[in-house]
């Protein structure tokens, strides 16, 4: 029969990851629907919502530290994650129903592997690292190099631990999302932008597109022109322009590209707006 | 592995396994059966029971994580015969039909109105996106919501 454990802390946990053949659950909303299949009667399960270090969101080294067992609610709700993180709050915030927010783990809607996930490009775009605890000790990897990888990123014994977000002066960030309809939807199309802004200038810009095919793919291209020197109706056009581009090249052929490419349209502007809101930069420039 | 938590104020105690879901907990070994398995999938909301006074799709959730959690079903509503506020705002405003989706549809709005006694019909909608209606087109649910959040106000004043 299948084992169970249930440990209240990283160290109770780094035991249950020794005896092998073993599998974790979080917040349970894939677990039961499409992971469980793949879990057999050798096998153990590793109930992780009672280890306390895999929750809090604090100000640490200059940086956003996010434990990898906060709920999708609570991020949305957190006054921290809001103001340096919006973007990542923005994503959490429409995820499934409340149902779903209320269990679902940012942990988990990364390591789930879903190219359709809503909180990966946030924090791709917030060039986000991940800490990640297995029996051979703890190991960091951009949260960039996880999506890149796919589910084959993490090992089944290894753990995410926390999030750690770098907080350049200045920065902000949106999130926008199609979907098929207002609520509780699955993202066609997600998108996450950063930039920083010092005085007049914007710089260090961070575009991620989801779901073409993978859960984040960082577009320079369009970067460079979020913080260039066009002016602010051209600088849209261009950008969305090259956004079309990137879902031109991400899914040539496929039937879902005719949408997708006007969708990326509406959902870019609709970043860049927001974005420029945030920055000051509209009205200084229009 | 046996666990302990509190279901609609009364402890409980209970053999679990990796392979039992929370509706399971409930409906086959406590027997609260008006947690209702619609989709089992998360989807349509009508498996929704409060953990900790936070809605929850009870068909998602593995049962060994109800370990010292705190337990609302409808059962836990009415006191002493008598429905909540709630509960008799749907019978007024008929919002019940079938009844299937109605427990889950209850305890969402229970869990609204203890964080927001004055919602707005924004926050009615959004809070109960995840309970999905065949039956009532959903009026009368956010009705009845609106209506037992003005009762319950007016009553305290």
């Amino acid at each position: 029969m299948a084992g169970l454990m249930t440990p209240n802390s990283l160290d109770e946990l780094a035991a249950c990851l020794a005896i092998g053949n073993v599998r974790v659950v979080a917040g349970g909303t894939d677990w039961f629907v499409r992971d469980v299949e793949s879990f057999g009667e050798e096998d153990t399960l590793i109930d992780l919502s009672g280890v306390a270090e895999l929750r809090g969101v604090t100000l640490q080294g200059g940086g956003l530290r996010i434990g990898a067992g906060e709920t999708m609610t609570s991020l949305a709700g957190s006054p921290l994650v809001r103001t340096h993180a919006a973007c990542l709050a923005e994503a959490a915030e429409h995820v499934g129903s409340w149902q779903i927010r209320n269990r679902a783990t940012l942990g988990g809607n990364l390591a789930g592997g879903s190219p359709a996930a809503d909180t990966p490009p946030a924090l791709m775009a917030l060039d986000a690292t991940a800490e990640i605890l297995s029996l051979r000790g703890t190991r960091s990897c951009s949260v960039e190099g996880i999506v890149a990888q796919g589910r084959a990123a993490l090992a089944p014994d290894e753990v995410l631990v926390a999030f750690t977000i770098p907080l350049p002066e200045g920065r902000i960030s949106a999130f926008g999302k199609v979907g098929s309809r207002k609520e509780v939807s699955i993202a066609r199309l997600n998108l996450a932008a950063s930039l920083r802004r010092s005085g007049g200038s914007l710089s260090n810009a961070r575009v991620v597109v989801g779901t073409l095919g993978s859960a984040g793919r960082l577009c320079p291209g369009a970067g460079e022109i979020l913080i260039g020197s066009l002016d602010l109706e051209e600088r849209r056009r261009a950008f969305c322009s090259a956004l079309v581009a990137v879902v031109e090249a991400a899914i040539p052929g496929r039937s879902t590209l005719p949408y997708k490419r006007s969708a990326i349209l509406a959902l870019g502007e609709d970043v860049f707006d927001a974005l420029m809101r945030t920055s000051d930069e509209g009205r200084g420039r229009s | 592995m046996k666990i302990e938590f509190v279901v609609n104020g009364e402890s409980c105690a209970a053999e679990v396994d990796s392979a039992m879901r929370l509706i399971d907990l409930l409906r086959e070994e406590l027997r609260l059966t008006s947690v209702k398995e619609g989709c089992g999938a998360g989807e349509c909301g009508a498996c929704t029971v409060l953990v900790d006074g936070e809605p929850v799709c009870s068909c998602l959730v593995p049962a060994v994580q109800a370990r010292g959690r705190d337990i609302l079903t409808v059962e836990g509503l009415a006191k002493d015969g008598q429905l909540s506020v709630l509960q008799q705002a749907f019978l007024d405003c008929d919002a019940v039909q079938c009844g299937f989706c109605t427990a889950g549809m209850i305890l969402t709005a229970h869990a609204l109105l203890m964080k927001k006694d004055n919602p707005t019909d924004e926050d009615i909608r959004t809070a109960l996106a995840g309970n999905i209606c065949r039956c009532t087109g959903y009026v009368p649910i956010e009705r009845a919501v609106r209506a037992a959040a003005d009762r319950i106000r007016a009553a305290r004043s």
